[in-house]
């Protein structure tokens, strides 16, 4: 026998709805970020990084000491893994882009392979292949109206937009940024007006290192922390192309587009399909529109 | 008179030439050694499965070996990696077949390692023993292949017994995860559910390493199941219980052995799974019960650096433990000469075999499919892990798993029939 | 992106032959393990070479390889299943439908380079992967489809050794026909396209025709490639056709030279017997094998063949 649906229709449909845009907004800020740091490496740098998913499984893993093991306070755990992101982000800089300046982008791709390979097997031996916990932010849901909403949610979307939001304003309005930025254009031309380009590279993979860090920590609450995680940048590479990569902010939207597109794809045609629409959308994308969704044409 | 002496003094001649031979004409066997093989995924995504497989083997092996072997055969394991990918599987396999020349092969978790394996131990005539839930190495006739799962259709089948007998429930939403491990699952439980007549309210389906079941959730709900069972790995129930009680959903849960990990309750959190969660247990009780105490002070000094790693050990090392003890038994029992063809029928006949960590686990002729009983372990109203003592046990006359000349499709007609007949009563 | 053709103009038929016949010669005193591995070392270089073509000669990069290998597979094994095509036909059929798909990408990639190509690739690669997984009524999804055994004529490839023979010789024809396509219009055509698009065209090479044309050759090589796999275990499933072995097949050809016939048997031979040596290092495995990998890429950026040739000075 049993209860028939508690919800009336028309009003499950448009929690329906609203729960989904909140799942997909939450799962688009993670995507978001990761592909904000893989975007700024490739503009100012030429490199794709493969790599940076496991910066982001690093990341993570630095959070999980600071936090679990060495019990230390919210604030210092945040701010350390920030720092050990910086600091992994400059070693991989000395160790892949300076030996490599002049060899072929696929040489470059193969080494942060290689680098890849060399992150998860660490991670796997130092801390074993199970997964840890890291519950950092309470999860009581608040209830809004008839609509949970995790606390989960709430601080990972708040955090991570303000961390973009910062370093949009560092990026557009400071000098720094703006080197960075003219790097990306024109590498000859920034360096003869005065940007000092090793500075550049230096600042861009530091940058980029404490974004993935940052990225961890805020995906670790919600898949725990384990060696494989860094598989997520498969998906930040499809947003920022998606959304476009030549373009910071054109990166950022196309995370939360994506996100948001996943999670209406899973629940209105399939779960099935949820899989697959990143990657439809990502090829229909670069035909239709290579310079992406909301990225400057030409 | 002198014939007959002739007669017997060249009998007994050939007697003295071939009995040496005896000793020493299998594969992989000494005068005092043998040697098993040994692949399971030592790296790799699903390298938490291949030292807990280790540890619980070399535990028993251990044992054996100190207290002076098997007929003053010491047993010497060779380690293989497989990473869980099926040509990597082979490979290993036929280095320990060809290069170590080994007695038999002993390997897990992974389905598609132990398929290809066991096709190559079909062709090199070689025991295969696994600690897997791969019903599929079952579902057709292998003569020289073993399982101890438990396999995925024995488990599907009990959960659904479990929560239509024990939890009382009256609907039931099903989650499997797609892939070799839960697929087989969510079959199990859909047939199953035929015996009561029921099906599921909701069929909810995901991938392995999705972090984000709004949608899924959202059918949950709107479902509104009583009891889900949910057939996935680790991480990824636990994120669906989790995400499942931000919506706002209540309902019981019941997970296949992947549940059965005491750290599920950090990512699912207590609030939800507290009084509400239950998962298949093999073992006679919980991992930090008293009765597994003995098993887990050995482990702990034996292997430390595993020891400390959270959800060590788990049923996977009881598991590969009570196989390693399975195999030595049936190894005692061939007595000195020792054969591949002699161990596999005594594996075969062997009955029952009780240990103090497991009930009764038992292959025969005709099925081997080594476990078929499980107890269940839950989270209490303040998130402790529980030991339930009820038994379950699959008794039907019909398994899951081939004997010779079945095949899988007539096990499963065979199923199917027994519930249409059970409807029309 | 502009390589350097690393052996446009070595002779590589006499090594390449006595390789062969050396190969032939010792295999049936080799054990069934060191078989297999050289069948998957064959098995490899198939892939390498046609890959190395696509990305060394023309300059173009493809991240859905191993996508190409499993359309081959699956198409072959299916063909053989259904239709019942006797194997000589499903491995040529399975390649050309490879090729097809081969095709089919090159035509979005025309207008697409670098990043842009090569996240074109990777989206094609992941929607075939999952096509594989969950079209289950074609494939057999994550279950995994059983492979009838090939045979030609009156011989049945059951055994390691005739497996062997196959996959070598299968592998010196292709590695032969892709020698002779480098050194022939269609070659040089592809070359200058990785050299300059611009001066290409200047010099009357239809862009069109000649990307597409070495997409679809690549990945012809892959699907036949497909169809010899899909006898290596008798049995096929979705899971070695993702995005982490089509980065191993790109790793494989600059590891070795890329723009290089020598390299890409050279990077394939090596990636897939390295793995073998380091099984003594067991639990370090995964970590000595990307350590060496990493070494390689810093004192060989133009990979082994590439260090020769600079050693060598030739």
């Amino acid at each position: 026998m049993g209860r028939g649906r508690i919800f009336p229709s028309a009003l499950f449909r448009k929690e329906m709805l609203i729960q989904n845009l909140i799942g997909g907004i939450q799962a688009g800020s993670l995507y978001a970020l990761v592909a904000l740091g893989l975007i700024i490496i490739f503009k100012a740098t030429s490199v794709l990084n493969f790599a940076y998913g496991e910066m982001v499984m690093m990341g993570a893993y630095f959070s999980l000491v600071f936090y679990s093991f060495l019990h230390l306070p919210l604030p210092l755990v945040f701010l350390f893994a920030l720092l050990s992101g910086t600091l992994l982000g400059l070693l991989l800089e000395r160790v892949i882009c300076q030996p490599l300046q002049r060899a072929s982008p696929m040489t470059i791709v193969i080494a942060t392979v290689a680098m890849m390979g060399i992150l998860k097997s660490l991670a796997r031996l130092i801390w074993g292949p199970g997964y840890y916990a890291l519950p950092i932010f309470t999860v009581t849901p608040f209830q809004f109206f008839s609509l949970s909403l995790s606390g989960n949610t709430l601080y990972t979307v708040l955090i991570s937009v303000s961390f973009m939001g910062l370093f949009y304003l560092f990026f557009v309005f400071t000098k720094i940024g703006k080197g960075m930025r003219a790097t990306s254009e024109n590498p000859i031309a920034a360096s003869l007006m005065g940007v000092r380009i090793p500075q550049v590279f230096f600042l861009t993979w530091a940058i980029a290192g404490a974004l993935a860090a940052l990225s961890g920590l805020l995906i670790a609450p919600l898949t725990g922390v384990f060696p494989d995680m860094g598989n997520i940048s498969v998906k930040g590479f499809a947003a920022g192309v998606l959304g476009g990569f030549g373009s910071v902010p054109g990166g950022i939207l196309g995370g939360f587009f994506l996100g948001v597109a996943e999670s209406l794809a899973g629940s209105y045609i399939s779960t099935a399909f949820k899989d697959v629409i990143a990657f439809l959308l990502l090829v229909a994308v670069l035909i239709f529109r290579p310079t992406g969704l909301f990225g400057k044409q030409g | 008179m002198k014939r007959l002496f002739g007669f017997f003094g060249l009998f007994g001649l050939w007697g003295l030439i071939l009995f040496p031979a005896v000793g020493y004409s299998e594969v992989g066997v000494t005068a005092n050694e043998i040697r098993i093989g040994f692949y399971a995924p030592m790296t790799g995504f699903a390298s938490y499965f291949g030292p807990s497989l280790r540890n619980g083997l070399m535990m028993a092996v251990d044992e054996v070996n100190n207290a002076g072997g098997i007929y003053d055969r010491k047993l010497k394991v060779i380690i293989e990696d497989d990473a869980c990918d099926a040509t990597k599987a082979v490979a290993a396999a036929k280095k320990l077949i060809v290069r170590d020349k080994v007695f038999m092969i002993f390997g897990g978790p992974c389905a598609h390692s132990v398929i290809s394996g066991c096709n190559l131990a079909d062709e090199e005539k070689i025991p295969l023993y696994v600690v897997s839930s791969a019903e599929e190495l079952v579902k057709n006739y292998h003569k020289y292949c073993f399982i101890i799962g438990m396999t995925t259709w024995n488990q599907s089948r009990l959960m659904v017994d479990f929560a239509i007998n024990e939890l009382k429930a009256k609907r039931i939403g099903i989650v499997y995860q797609t892939g070799a491990y839960g697929q087989p699952g969510g079959e199990g439980f859909i047939t199953r559910m035929k015996k009561y007549g029921m099906e599921p309210v909701t069929t909810v389906v995901h991938k392995i390493g999705d972090t984000d079941y709004t949608a899924q959730v959202l059918k949950l709900k709107e479902a509104n199941p009583d009891v889900v069972l949910v057939f996935s790995y680790t991480k990824e129930g636990a994120m669906i219980i989790r995400q499942a009680w931000e919506k706002g959903l209540k309902a019981k849960w019941v997970m296949s052995t992947t549940g059965n990990i005491p750290s599920v309750i950090d990512l699912a959190t207590k609030e939800a799974v507290a009084g509400r969660y239950y998962a298949i247990n093999l073992t006679l009780d919980i991992i930090e019960g008293p009765k597994l105490k003995p098993f887990l002070e050995i482990y702990t000094k034996k292997f430390p650096a595993d020891a400390a790693r959270p959800d060590f050990p788990n049923d996977r090392d009881t598991m590969a433990y009570l196989g390693g003890k399975m195999i030595i038994e049936a190894l005692k029992r061939c007595g000195k000469d020792l054969t591949r063809d002699k161990f596999i029928s005594t594996l075969e006949n062997m009955g029952e075999f009780k240990s103090d960590i497991f009930p009764p686990a038992r292959f025969r002729p005709n099925d081997h499919d080594g476990m078929k009983t499980t107890y269940w372990v839950m989270y209490d109203e303040n998130g402790k892990r529980r030991f339930i003592d009820k038994l379950y046990e699959w008794n039907e006359p019909f398994s899951g798993s081939a004997g010779p000349g079945e095949t899988a499709e007539t096990i499963k007609a065979k199923e199917e029939e027994y519930y249409r007949t059970l409807k029309k009563k | 992106m502009k390589w350097t053709i690393l052996d446009s103009h070595h002779k590589i038929w006499v090594p390449l032959l006595l390789v062969f016949i050396g190969l032939a010669a010792i295999a049936p005193f080799l054990d069934v393990y060191f078989l297999y591995i050289l069948t998957i070392v064959c098995l490899n270089v198939i892939l390498a070479t046609g890959l190395n073509l696509l990305t060394g000669y023309t300059g173009q990069i493809s991240l859905c390889h191993s996508g190409f290998l499993g359309i081959g597979a699956y198409s072959c094994t299916i063909l053989m299943i259904r239709l019942h095509l006797p194997y000589p036909l499903a491995l040529l059929a399975g390649g050309l439908i490879a090729g097809c798909a081969g095709f089919l990408v090159g035509i979005p990639a025309l207008r697409l380079r670098g990043l842009y190509l090569a996240m074109v690739t990777l989206g094609f690669g992941e929607i075939v992967h999952l096509v594989f997984h969950h079209w289950q009524g074609l494939t057999g999804g994550p279950l995994g489809l059983k492979v009838p055994t090939a045979r030609i004529g009156p011989v049945v490839f059951k055994s390691e050794l005739s497996l062997f023979y196959l996959f070598l010789f299968v592998a010196f024809i292709f590695v032969i026909l892709a020698r002779n396509l480098i050194q022939s219009k269609i070659g040089r055509a592809f070359r200058s396209i990785a050299y300059s698009e611009i001066a290409a065209q200047a010099s009357g090479v239809d862009l069109a025709r000649y990307k597409t044309l070495s997409f679809a050759l690549s990945a012809f090589y892959a699907g036949i490639a497909g169809g010899l796999y899909c006898q290596l275990l008798k049995y096929l499933s979705p899971d070695p056709f993702g995005l982490f072995e089509s980065i191993q097949y790109l790793t494989m050809i600059v590891l070795g030279g890329m723009g290089s016939i020598i390299g890409s048997v050279l990077g394939a031979s090596l990636l897939s017997i390295l793995p073998e040596i380091l099984r003594d290092f067991k639990d370090y495995q995964e970590l000595i094998f990307s350590l060496l990998l990493m070494l390689f890429i810093l004192f060989m950026p133009r990979g082994i063949y590439g260090m020769i040739r600079s050693v060598f000075r030739f």
